[in-house]
């Protein structure tokens, strides 16, 4: 069903939001197909706003037949790429003054160190990348080896666990690529010119990969949510028109919803944002259990008549998520254009056929190749909470009794190497309650552990309706007799429930014991969105001139304050 | 495909390669172009092939110097 308002959105002239998110659509057939063709790509030109990404490439074979494709997928993603390609190295001098960059990428010819043993060559290539690691923050992606047989296999397994534990370096399975292309990985014609066998599908198949699943875990956060469209996109008919049992269903529909439940499981969240009436859609799950995709599966619903980008914007305020971490999906242009004019900066895919649309969700941008990590799968039972959590609230009689019924429980560690990646995570991805938004990379983390006059402390969060993990990520350093907190980043679905003082205060007294200091100094750097964070660090400093130091015995009179109401225990 | 039609998705391919529009009749040869190095050269091959859908024969490659042969050799392809 096409709407006035959405069809004139779809006419939409390119250089606003509407005709970006058409043209973005357009490119779809060309960057999500089996094999794209290198012609094609070269003939894209992107006619929207994107971000800067900085990649340097380390390398003793040629790279840049990866070179055009690469940059028009990266133009896909959002992003104009600037590629530093450094001269042909075998000893890996890391020749390149360029230490600002997003992204490094190790990119070698194993085989032109057939002279060496597996231990010697493991044990050079991880001295050189540790080497690399303490020149530059950056993360570091390293190629395997490919194609792959046993003998290069087992070089593939000795990489990784050579680099295994080196914070910020990921190894990249480019053999996958290679067992997936099989022999059309390989043209020995280009050997005679280049000296390197890579095919035209396997240098394209590997732009495609660094651009939609290497390299956006280094430049942007992850999607959280999937928001779904239902007629066209998770089958085919009009549940309106045709009712439940006159929807087919098929095997490419299939195979989206089967993809859409895939996602659930590694926590990405689902949203449906349907124009349709909700008995119908209750009918439709209740009467076609044949359908992967169950209620269940949604952590949000909005069927209504209204504009799809309120019940986007819904969504995310009632998942606590900004909406650059949404996806929508669907089938209509006009409601893709509607939308993107909305809500700037929204993702967008247009479901115009459900094989696209499969293959799609298999390496779309911001989606696939990111860590699962335990927050992930806590995330949508936490949120389900938040409901339950609100009727508590209007019903209890102070802050205090809300806090206490809700028994919640924080936990913390001091230093914990384990937990590195959320670490990282929270300064990366939280915009409300991040004090300086120092968004600190894995590697910068990892420097932080090991050093003595740091202190960081990662802080747990569950309560009698769900666990949330780890929620809070503290950093702090001694600066001569005074406690610096350098940033302070909660994840803004564990806001709300009266737990930020006895947080933030525990964590940093413990640590001015632990490095011997009895003040501490707030940095507090002001962004768009962190009015939270910043006006928390006003309220306790409230009488004291911006950036002067807190007494830890003030620190420490909260905490006391809140011992009745929160269990806090350290590991 | 005519070979005139050829010859455009010829200049097309070799134009975005270059990065430089190639006017029809233009003169362009490796010897005349600084930027056709021998991974451009590959690039321009593998494009055309996606392009016109057939396999340059591996002796063939290393003669592509210049559009007019390129155009002739493409035309053999096609017709066969």
């Amino acid at each position: 069903m096409t709407h006035p308002a959405v069809f004139s959105a779809a006419r939409a002239e390119p250089g606003d939001g509407a005709g970006w998110a058409l043209e973005r659509a357009a490119w779809q057939p060309v960057v999500f197909a089996e094999r794209p063709r290198r012609f094609d790509l070269l003939r894209l030109e992107p006619r929207w706003p994107l971000r800067q990404a900085r990649l340097v490439v380390h390398r003793n074979q040629p790279f840049e037949l990866i070179v055009t494709p690469l940059k028009r997928f990266m133009a896909y993603a959002g992003f104009a790429l600037e590629l530093t390609v450094g001269p042909y190295d075998d000893s890996l001098q890391f020749a390149t003054d360029d230490l600002a960059a997003d992204a490094e990428l190790i990119w070698l010819d194993f085989g032109r160190y057939d002279q060496l043993s597996e231990d010697v060559l493991s044990a050079w290539l991880r001295d050189r990348i540790k080497a690399r690691r303490e020149q530059c923050s950056a993360p570091i992606l390293v190629a395997d080896i490919a194609p792959a047989e046993d003998s290069e296999q087992r070089m593939n397994d000795r990489l990784r666990s050579c680099l295994d534990g080196l914070p910020g370096v990921n190894v990249i399975a480019i053999s996958e690529i290679a067992d997936e292309l099989g022999s059309a990985f390989v043209d020995e014609r280009a050997r005679v010119i280049t000296a390197s066998t890579l095919s035209d599908d396997g240098a394209i198949e590997i732009a495609r990969r660094l651009a939609f699943q290497w390299l956006p875990p280094c430049l942007e956060p992850r999607i959280k949510v999937v928001a779904l469209d239902l007629d066209g996109t998770l089958y085919s008919g009009l549940l309106g028109e045709e009712g439940p049992s006159g929807l087919e269903l098929g095997p490419a529909y299939r195979a989206v919803q089967e993809a859409l439940v895939g996602f659930h499981s590694q926590g990405v969240l689902l949203a449906m944002v349907s124009r349709n009436q909700p008995d119908d859609v209750e009918a439709l799950f209740r009467d076609r259990p044949d359908f992967p995709l169950r209620p269940d599966h949604f952590a949000f619903k909005s069927i209504s008549w209204g504009a799809k980008a309120d019940g986007l914007a819904a969504a995310a305020e009632a998942l606590r998520i900004g909406t650059d971490a949404i996806l929508f999906i669907d089938d209509n242009p006009g409601e893709i254009a509607a939308a993107a004019v909305a809500i700037p900066g929204l993702r967008c895919l247009l479901a115009s056929n459900p094989d696209e649309v499969v293959r799609a969700l298999r390496c779309y941008p911001g989606l696939a190749g990111y860590r699962v990590l335990t927050s992930d799968l806590l995330r949508a039972a936490d949120l389900s909470a938040q409901d339950e959590r609100a009727r508590i609230a209007a019903q209890a009689p102070e802050p205090a009794s809300y806090v206490r019924s809700l028994a919640v429980r924080l936990g913390f560690a001091m230093d914990p190497q384990h937990e590195l990646a959320r670490l990282s995570e929270l300064s990366m991805k939280t915009n409300q309650f991040n004090t300086s938004l120092m968004r600190l990379s894995e590697a910068e983390v990892a420097d932080r552990l090991t050093r003595d006059d740091y202190r960081t402390i990662a802080v747990a969060l569950a309560d009698r309706l769900s666990d949330a993990g780890t929620i809070a990520a503290i950093f702090t350093r001694r600066e001569g007799r005074a406690l610096v907190v350098d940033e302070i980043a909660i994840s803004c679905r564990a806001l709300g429930r009266g737990a930020e003082d006895a947080l933030i205060c525990a964590a940093v007294v413990r640590a001015c014991r632990e490095l011997g200091v009895d003040v501490a100094r707030f940095v507090v750097k002001e962004g768009p969105r962190n009015e939270p964070a910043r006006n928390w660090v006003s309220a306790i400093t409230p009488e004291l001139a911006p950036g002067a130091t807190v007494p830890i015995s003030d620190l420490a009179k909260r905490v006391a304050q809140m011992k009745d109401l929160i269990t806090m225990t350290w590991t | 495909m005519e070979k005139k039609e050829v010859d455009a998705v010829v200049r097309e391919v070799v134009g975005m390669v270059l990065q430089r529009p190639i006017e029809p009749g233009e003169v362009v040869s490796r010897d005349s172009e600084p930027a056709w190095d021998s991974l451009k050269h590959v690039e321009i091959v593998l494009a055309l092939e996606g392009a016109l859908a057939f396999r340059f024969n591996e002796d063939e490659l290393s003669g592509l110097d210049d559009i007019p042969t390129i155009v002739d050799v493409a035309e053999r392809h096609l017709a066969a």
